[in-house]
């Protein structure tokens, strides 16, 4: 069961990342990032609770004990990403005022002018 | 211990008064400089007594951090403290204090850097490190930094996933975070799991540590963002991931990858360097191409190698940061190369950027002679040899093309602060390689001034100068590449490389 849902969330970091690349829209491409990144934590936790699944509180649950470190990695690797997201809309939104489009080919082309036509 | 706690705290209380005190900005960044110095000087003292030492954080044994000091940690701090106060001295009151403030704390983040030996909080400094580097990008909010800081965190971010998924698979593994407890539960035949996990974490690593076809987005950051922001990319930023590729090298032979990766950036980051028309990113190619040699140096494998390795850290850091001041200073960055001539520069500015070319052309005493001496015993007279000495030749060509449109023009200017620091750190990239080689590893003294070396790299020199005379107008008429770095060609680029290291290990 543990093979068949990670061999899932990497399908899912696959997709993802086919999003990342072939997509054209800036906010389709930070989706998409956030696609990998949430499928990498389902992964995370999906390979580590192999060996138990129950909360270590009172006496039941030391039997089949979950692993507590993975999840306090889990949760700061949750926060970080959230970090990278609020960054990264935040800088499209400058270059969404500056160009009023969102393709990356013309954003592209766009600052390459401008960093010409600056002068030093 | 203590080391790490000092020097930490100083730049985490610095970076946070520098926010509240603004008028004071200066000098309390300055203090926080003082409290990393005494870290540094806390660190030798421990490396000098009982060599190097693997500590964990708190009393919890073998689950709290674990941290390392060793060559490579007094190596990388000294790049550090140093860096810190020559930038400082430069930039003096220029910048508002949230610049100051956003310093600080990517300082505090390379302290810890220096230290860690744990996978996950690896993971963690990466990612902040990433954060604050891009803030600093975008720092002047012009567009095309915007987009330069954009690009470097879609792809750092992306990277920083490969490295979960491959932790998550050693952590399966080994059971175990510290990568010392994690060799000692690894078998001694390396399974396909592991070799998988690996791969993925190198490639992640590689995003950060400026290898050609993983990290395309550093020509964009390095010469869209302003001079110190630059300085600081190329001197201390890149040179993380580097650091964290040394330290999981202990973990498995990963020879045949890591070679292959350094020829592919030292010989492609050369030919980007010698065919590209602006200063700036023409130091952002030659950057590419360092990197290639500190890859081939741990690539050996050897004790040498990895010394190596860690001494060009530290003495490209050093020249690389001068030029890309010295350059910035005398404001020359967004010239072209090839159609300008007698440009008027600062005195301290040709002082900078005839140091910083030298050291990286390693012509003795100037730092950089003493990494490559140390690189090309390592390498020995094997194939590679003659790859290093081509690189070598490339390099030379274009710091000759760089020299040759900036250094002959008159000299312009008052003489300011920022011009005295210039000129002392011209100074110090100048001597300061021999004097910190004597002091920390006397054993190699016995490989440096060989007349061999010396002969070689003035050679290499005189023929770039040669063949930058005769070839002048053929190379000023190719056109570079430029989009090879667009977002979506890197992406691309970046799982051509993941491909090509499962493919090499494999």
């Amino acid at each position: 069961m543990t093979l068949f849902t990670s061999t899932i969330s990497i399908l899912v970091v696959g997709l993802g990342i086919i999003g990342l690349i072939l997509k054209k829209n800036v906010l389709m491409k930070l989706l998409s990032l956030n696609i990998v990144n949430t499928s990498t934590i389902l992964f995370f936790v999906l390979i580590v609770s192999e060996q138990g699944d129950r909360a270590p509180i009172g006496s039941s649950g030391l039997a089949r004990m979950a692993d507590p470190l993975p999840q306090a990695l889990v949760l700061t690797s949750i926060v970080i990403n959230f970090g990278v997201l609020a960054l990264s809309l935040l800088f499209t939104m400058v270059l969404v005022k500056r160009y009023h489009t969102l393709d990356i080919d013309k954003i592209e082309t766009s600052v390459k002018r401008d960093y010409k036509e600056e002068s030093p | 211990m203590i080391s790490l706690l000092v020097g930490l705290s100083a730049y985490l209380v610095s970076g946070t008064m520098t926010l509240i005190f603004r008028k004071w900005r200066f000098w309390i960044s300055l203090s926080g400089w003082a409290g990393a110095l005494v870290g540094l000087i806390f660190t030798s003292i421990t490396y000098r007594n009982s060599g190097s030492t693997i500590g964990s954080l708190g009393p919890w044994g073998q689950l709290g951090i674990e941290i390392k000091i060793d060559q490579t940690t007094v190596l990388f701090l000294i790049l550090a403290v140093a860096l810190n106060l020559f930038t400082l001295l430069y930039l003096k009151g220029k910048k508002p204090a949230t610049f100051y403030s956003l310093y600080n704390l990517l300082f505090a983040t390379s302290f810890s850097w220096a230290f860690t030996n744990d996978l996950f909080n690896l993971y963690v400094i990466i990612e902040l490190m990433s954060l604050i580097s891009i803030l600093l990008i975008g720092y002047d909010r012009k567009t095309y930094q915007i987009y330069a800081g954009i690009k470097y965190l879609l792809l750092s971010s992306l990277s920083m996933s490969l490295y979960l998924i491959g932790l998550a698979i050693l952590y399966k593994t080994a059971g175990h975070l510290g990568i010392s407890s994690v060799k000692a539960h690894l078998g001694a035949e390396p399974e396909f799991a592991v070799t998988l996990a690996l791969t993925l974490m190198i490639t992640g690593l590689a995003v950060k540590g400026g290898v050609l076809l993983f990290s395309m987005w550093l020509p964009d950051a390095h010469s869209y963002s302003s001079t110190v922001v630059s300085a600081l990319l190329s001197g201390m930023a890149i040179k993380c991931g580097l650091i964290d590729i040394i330290r999981l090298s202990v973990l498995t032979d990963m020879s045949e990858a890591l070679l292959v990766l350094g020829l592919i950036t030292g010989i492609g980051g050369t030919i980007f360097a010698v065919i590209e028309k602006f200063p700036k990113r023409l130091l952002a190619y030659s950057t590419i191409s360092q990197v290639g040699y500190i890859l081939l140096g741990i690539s050996m494998g050897t004790d040498l190698g990895i010394t190596a390795a860690s001494f060009h850290i530290l003495f490209h850091g050093l020249s690389k940061s001068l030029l890309f001041v010295a350059v910035g200073h005398g404001k020359v960055g967004r010239i072209d190369l090839h159609q300008v001539n007698k440009v008027s520069l600062p005195i301290a500015s040709k002082l900078g950027l005839l140091a910083g070319s030298l050291s990286i052309l390693a012509i003795p005493p100037l730092d950089g002679y003493f990494s490559k001496c140390l690189l090309l015993d390592t390498v020995g007279h094997s194939w590679t040899w003659i790859v290093v000495l081509f690189i070598g030749l490339g390099t030379a060509l274009s710091f000759v093309k760089l020299n040759w449109a900036l250094l002959p023009g008159p000299t312009k200017g008052k003489f300011r602060l920022d011009d005295l620091s210039l000129i002392v750190y011209a100074l110090i990239v100048s001597v300061g390689g021999g004097i910190t080689l004597f002091f920390l590893s006397r054993t190699y003294i016995r490989h440096l001034f060989c007349l061999e070396y010396i002969e070689e790299s003035i050679a290499i020199l005189l023929i770039a100068i040669l063949l930058y005379w005769l070839f002048k107008k053929p190379i000023s008429k190719i056109r570079s590449p430029d989009f090879v770095f667009d977002l979506d060609s890197s992406l691309i680029s970046l799982f051509t490389g993941f491909l090509l290291v499962i493919f090499l290990w494999l």
